[in-house]
């Protein structure tokens, strides 16, 4: 089936591109904060493994900390 | 067991922290990103410092970006939200030329001048950059990226019908800026 023409000459339009001097600036930096990045990832997942598995818990001390303060208020305004 | 396309091995060695990974994605999309950026900046300065942008944000989130990542998609999105970010803080700019009836200076260099295109892609780009901005950036994801309906969407975050309609006003407005299109190969 033919294409329509103006998706043929969409998809045909040239590319464009930075000079070579840009993108290797470019590539060079990120290639630096990919390395950072990767050697700071081991920690940063241990602390979310660390965090999700404390987060249930965290959430249950809150509550009761929060309804013990509620009983609490009630209790003092009642008394 | 099936064979990962070759983004996912791309994605899967940037997430080990491979710098060749890195290079080879670099390589791979540096082209369509900067094109998708400087078709809807029209500023070649602008669109260079957020297509670094781009890859510094690859480079940092992407030893962490989790399984099953459309990297393509990924980099579309970041580039179009920066885009929107650029779009918002350099509105005081344009107001500032619009009071002083003034057009962007010299520097701007258009993607027709930037790709040297033929007669029917100049007049094409041109047209691209009269659309409002919510129609070229659908246009641009799904007619030159080549990405479907549904995942250009996704990426602009708007409704996948909404979309439909945005692409199809861009098409006629298109196909009334360059009624007698005619594609050319040698471009």
């Amino acid at each position: 089936m033919p294409r329509d023409p103006l998706d043929e000459a969409l998809a045909s339009l040239p590319p464009c591109d930075v000079t070579d001097e840009t993108a290797r600036r470019i590539q060079r930096r990120g290639r630096r904060v990919l390395a950072r990045e990767a050697a700071l990832t081991p920690f940063v997942s241990a602390f979310w493994r660390v965090y999700g598995s404390l987060e249930p818990a965290l959430l249950v001390a809150t509550v009761v900390v929060y309804l013990g303060w509620a009983l609490r208020s009630v209790a003092d305004l009642l008394g | 067991m099936t064979a990962l396309d070759p983004d996912s091995r791309l994605l899967l060695a940037l997430r080990a922290g491979d710098g060749r990974a890195f290079d080879a994605i670099f390589d791979r999309y540096r082209p369509r990103i900067f094109g998708f950026l400087l078709r809807m900046t029209r500023r070649a300065e602008v669109a260079e410092e957020l297509l670094q942008e781009v890859f510094l944000r690859l480079a940092s989130h992407g030893p962490r970006l989790p399984d099953g990542t459309c990297l393509r998609a990924w980099l579309f999105t970041v580039a179009r939200n920066l885009c929107v970010s650029w779009r918002r803080w350099s509105l005081l700019d344009l107001s500032r030329l619009a009071v002083l009836g003034s057009r962007p200076s010299a520097d701007v260099v258009t993607p027709d001048q930037q790709t040297q295109a033929g007669r029917t892609g100049q007049a094409l780009e041109a047209a691209i950059a009269r659309l409002p901005a919510p129609l070229r950036e659908v246009l641009l994801l799904v007619a030159v990226e080549g990405f479907e309906p549904q995942e250009a969407a996704e990426i602009l975050h708007i409704r996948p019908d909404a979309a439909r309609q945005r692409l199809h006003r861009a098409r006629v407005f298109l196909l009334e800026q360059v009624p007698d299109l005619e594609v050319d190969h040698a471009a």
